[in-house]
């Protein structure tokens, strides 16, 4: 837990006065682009309302009232106001220090406590054992050998939700003839922390980044891959911010960024272009950039250029894609704290994507795909096919000879 | 006229209008009653930079529909609540400001195209969509409102209309009252005026003309109509460097003779050309900048580049290129985002946006410029809107002062001493952006005594309790031409 009313965090939030004084006096210049703003069409819930509330927060004019709460956390930290803003100001991470001030005095909303309390008690954001993490994936850990220098950091959501995503993962590594090993058993992967740092929770954060990088340290590994974009950020950016560091020789890379560098090798393995069982046509997809992969991660490229290897694939874009991408809803922990807002925003970018008959929408998140994937489900507004990059690849590369 | 009475039963009427709208459609929370204390009026921003919470509502609502809107309003007439239209909140002269509380109506919420008409080419809109929204939705079916002022971001088509905004291309598209054909507006005791969406009429005087430009002082705009153009062919861009203001702005004057219309016609002042230049090259002492952006057809965009290269070149003019107006085109919001230079303490700023004929423009400037300098700021001017008769100039004043009280006392001595040359020069007040509490007092200057005296008629018939936005384009009975500080705190 959080020690109350520390001084270290609030000291952080001043370090930002500037910018969230500037925001908080703008002419709205990003509210166009804040997906909950766009839903709940309110100037409070906005960046600029947002920046207003910790302006007088800090002023001392405004306590940490439940209305100034909700509306701190009525955000995906999706980012795209930064995209938006010609001096570029860093807004999210404001909004993410002052949460840390709304956990640490106490006033946290239900939604996020049940994410803390998960991931101190059970090492993952959804409660479930946490020595079943990696049981859905009993069936290609077989051949997994311990001391790979590659290690893929599989990520709750994938662990838990998603393990199709992994077993894409391994089978697109294998094709490839590349080694690596999971950091299960006793090297003991856990929550990677970065719902926790977006949610404010940052002490009980710092708590999981010492145990995932003491697991690195302890596998040997060279490599961290991994197919989450929450992870990555946090194990690239977010860990060395909280003064927790990797050892120097260790790299994180996603996934698509391995990837890609392995062009060469994996488009001769593309056995044909994808088609529907249905018609035996090919298919359209259009591809989502996830938040944390493209905004803070600056990957926009890469899993495009995995796509385009396959041949004939038919490659659609969103009217609003790379750094001007709308957020799937699942950001900021929205879903847990305003579930109906989080499914709007989702509900608009399914609804936005091109050619939704019988296509796939592909991202290269496993938190994307479940969002979507639930959403979908509940509305039943369009039959896309929802499918990570990695089951995309799977689908289309045959076995190495 | 006596502004409608401020001590109502909030809670009593949250609960209605709870059951109406729906609990999340309506807002008595602090931080959300403060968020709606602001527009981008920079003095209002100027006490929000030093915390001063003022001119709240007491409540907001979001309608989704005209029927809600009709029902809150006569509710409000009934009971004397001030109601406070809301679109974008981007307007820069404090109109909707809760001087005296009220609820809010914000219709950020009627977002939704009604109805893209291609044979007409019109589109029918409700007014809380944001110009950025409604531009994308025709972009993307290729066509354009051509309405695109600077705050297509921060503002909404029912601000546009209230406000009787214009676009930075208004020279070739026109300004948004030639735009809008129709308008469906909530009268202020609840009734429902339509008027036709049509390309012209002569049955008597055009009703919608009432409303465009009323800043929700005569009712709530809830649909609009509007004329739209096919998005351009070409675009094309073009800067012109004269010796001084004179032969630039006759050079304006004899394009306007050929029968052109470029999209954009923008002449920089020597102090604005200054910054204008700064990446390019440095401009002799007193040389002005013209920027030309030409928006057609292939062939029309050639015949009329090559008709204004001409004019500029024989008035005078070095051809820079298309680089400055290329540059300002691609960077024309950079100015508009909040930045220490003037945020910073002590500081003040804002911008004087007047109109004359081509008779009295070029006096106007220097003696609004002698005024407003007197006090020690530093202006720049542009010319950003250019008709066959006459145009506008946008003049900026940044300044510092020692205090906040000497801020604002400097602030309102700048604007009194700028829009009384401006008026003495045989000028419009305002231009673009509107009346608002800012320019309040100054409406029976404007309109001379029986012409205010007609739109105060007006508005005592369709407002009799003067519940709608009180104090505003100066109905009202507030004789101060400021809000005090911390008022309706
Ligand atoms: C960055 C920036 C750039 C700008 N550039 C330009 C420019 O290039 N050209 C220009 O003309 N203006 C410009 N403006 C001023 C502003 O955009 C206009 O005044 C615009 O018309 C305001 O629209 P809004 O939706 O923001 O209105 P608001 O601020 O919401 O309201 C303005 C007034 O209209 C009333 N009102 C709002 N909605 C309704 C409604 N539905 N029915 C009745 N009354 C209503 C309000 O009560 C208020 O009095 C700029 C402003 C900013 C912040
Ligand atoms: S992030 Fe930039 S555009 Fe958005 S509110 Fe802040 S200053 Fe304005």
């Amino acid at each position: 837990m959080t020690p109350p009313n520390s001084t270290a965090l609030s000291n952080t939030l001043d370090d930002f006065a500037k910018i969230s004084r500037l925001c908080s006096l703008c002419s709205r210049m990003c509210r166009h682009s804040c997906p909950t703003h766009l839903v709940t069409r309110s100037d409070a819930c906005s960046p600029v309302g947002r920046a207003l509330i910790i302006e007088l927060y800090r002023g001392g004019k405004s306590a940490l009232t439940e209305a100034a709460v909700d509306r701190l956390y009525q955000c995906n930290l999706c980012g795209a106001c930064k995209a938006w803003c010609m001096p570029r100001h860093e807004l999210p991470r404001i909004i993410e220090l002052s949460r840390e001030r709304v956990v640490a005095e106490h006033r946290a909303p239900a939604g996020t406590l049940e994410l803390d309390k998960n991931t101190s008690e059970f090492f993952n954001v959804y409660g479930e054992p946490h020595d079943e993490r990696f049981a859905q994936l009993q069936s290609i850990l077989k051949n997994q050998t311990s001391t790979a220098e590659i290690a893929y950091f599989v990520g709750c959501t994938t662990a838990y939700r998603h393990p199709e995503i992994a077993s894409a993962t391994h089978t697109v590594l294998a094709r490839l003839g590349i080694d690596f090993t999971f950091l299960n058993g006793e090297k003991n992967e856990v929550c990677c922390g970065s719902p926790l740092i977006r949610a404010g929770f940052i002490e009980s954060a710092k708590s999981l980044a010492e145990q995932n990088v003491k697991a690195i340290k302890e596998s040997g590994a060279k490599t961290i891959l991994t197919t989450c974009p929450g992870c990555a950020r946090a194990l690239k950016l977010d860990y060395p911010q909280l003064g927790i560091h990797l050892p120097k020789k260790v790299k994180v890379l996603h996934m698509v960024e391995f990837l890609v560098k392995q062009s060469e090798q994996l488009a001769p393995l593309i056995k044909s272009p994808l088609q529907t069982k249905q018609t035996g046509s090919i298919l359209t997809m259009t591809y989502h950039d996830p938040c944390h992969l493209g905004r803070e991660l600056g990957i926009y490229e890469p899993p495009r250029q995995l796509l385009k290897l396959i041949p004939g694939a038919d490659l659609m874009e969103f009217p609003h894609n790379r750094e001007y991408a709308d957020c799937c809803g699942g950001g900021g922990a929205l879903p847990k704290t305003f579930p109906a807002l989080a499914e709007e925003i989702t509900r608009t970018r399914l609804a936005d994507t091109p050619s939704a008959s019988n296509s796939y929408l592909v991202s290269a998140c496993p938190n994307c795909k479940l969002h979507f994937t639930e959403t979908q489900n509940q509305v039943k507004e369009t039959d896309l096919k929802i499918l990570d990059l990695m089951e995309i690849l799977a689908q289309v590369l045959k076995e190495r000879r | 006229m006596s502004a409608a009475s401020t001590a109502f039963n909030v809670n009593r009427v949250k609960r209605q209008l709870e059951v109406w709208l729906g609990k999340e459609n309506v807002s008595d929370a602090e931080v959300d009653k403060i968020n709606y204390s602001r527009d981008a009026w920079p003095l209002r921003l100027l006490r929000l930079g030093r915390l001063i919470i003022e001119a709240k509502p007491d409540l907001i609502v979001w309608p989704q529909t005209v029927e809600q809107i009709q029902r809150i309003v006569k509710l409000a007439n009934q009971e004397s609540i001030p109601i406070i239209p809301v679109s974008g909140a981007g307007g820069v002269a404090g109109g909707i400001l809760a001087t005296t509380g009220g609820i809010i109506v914000d219709v950020k919420k009627m977002n939704r195209v009604l109805f893209l008409d291609e044979e007409s080419f019109t589109v029918t809109v409700e007014p809380g969509i944001l110009g950025y929204e409604l531009e994308e939705y025709l972009e993307a079916r290729g066509y354009t409102t051509g309405h695109l002022p600077s705050s297509i971001y921060s503002s909404a088509l029912g601000g546009f209309a209230a406000a009787r905004s214009a676009g930075v291309l208004s020279s070739k598209y026109g300004k948004i009252e030639d735009m809008i054909t129709g308008l469906e507006v909530v009268l202020p005791t609840g009734e429902l005026l339509r008027t036709k969406a049509v390309p012209r009429s002569s049955m008597g005087p055009d009703l919608k003309q009432l409303f465009i430009g009323s800043e929700g002082t005569y009712g709530i705009i809830t649909e609009l109509t509007l004329r739209i153009a096919p998005s351009p062919e070409e675009t094309q861009f073009a800067s012109f460097l004269f010796p001084d203001l004179h032969s630039g702005m006759n050079a304006v004057k004899q394009v306007f003779r050929q029968d052109l219309k470029p999209a954009l016609i923008r002449l920089y002042d020597e102090n604005e050309t200054r910054f204008v230049l700064s990446r390019f090259k440095p401009p002799s002492d007193g040389a002005c900048v013209l920027n030309f952006i030409y928006r057609a057809t292939k062939d029309f965009v050639r015949l009329e580049k090559r008709t204004v290269t001409k004019i500029c070149l024989e008035g005078g003019a070095e051809d820079l290129g298309p680089g400055p107006s290329k540059h300002w085109w691609n960077n024309r919001f950079d100015l508009y985002y909040p930045s220490s230079m003037n945020m910073g303490p002590g500081m003040l700023y804002d911008v004087l946006d007047v109109a004359s004929s081509y008779a009295n423009l070029e006096k106007m400037y220097w003696e609004m410029r002698k005024a407003i300098e007197a006090f020690g700021v530093g202006t720049m001017s542009h010319f950003s809107h250019f008709y066959p008769d006459g145009g506008n100039i946008y003049v900026i004043f940044v300044g510092h002062a020692n205090s906040p009280e000497e801020v604002e006392t400097k602030y309102q001595q700048i604007w009194d001493a700028g829009l009384e040359a401006a008026h003495r020069a045989g000028g419009t007040l305002s231009h673009q952006h509107g009346v608002g509490l800012l320019k309040a007092p100054w409406m029976p200057i404007e309109h001379g005594e029986t012409g205010f005296a007609l739109l105060q008629a007006i508005k005592q018939y369709l407002d009799p309790n003067n519940i709608m936005n009180p104090g505003k384009l100066g109905f009202g009975n507030e004789t101060s031409k400021f809000p005090k500080e911390g008022a309706s705190q």
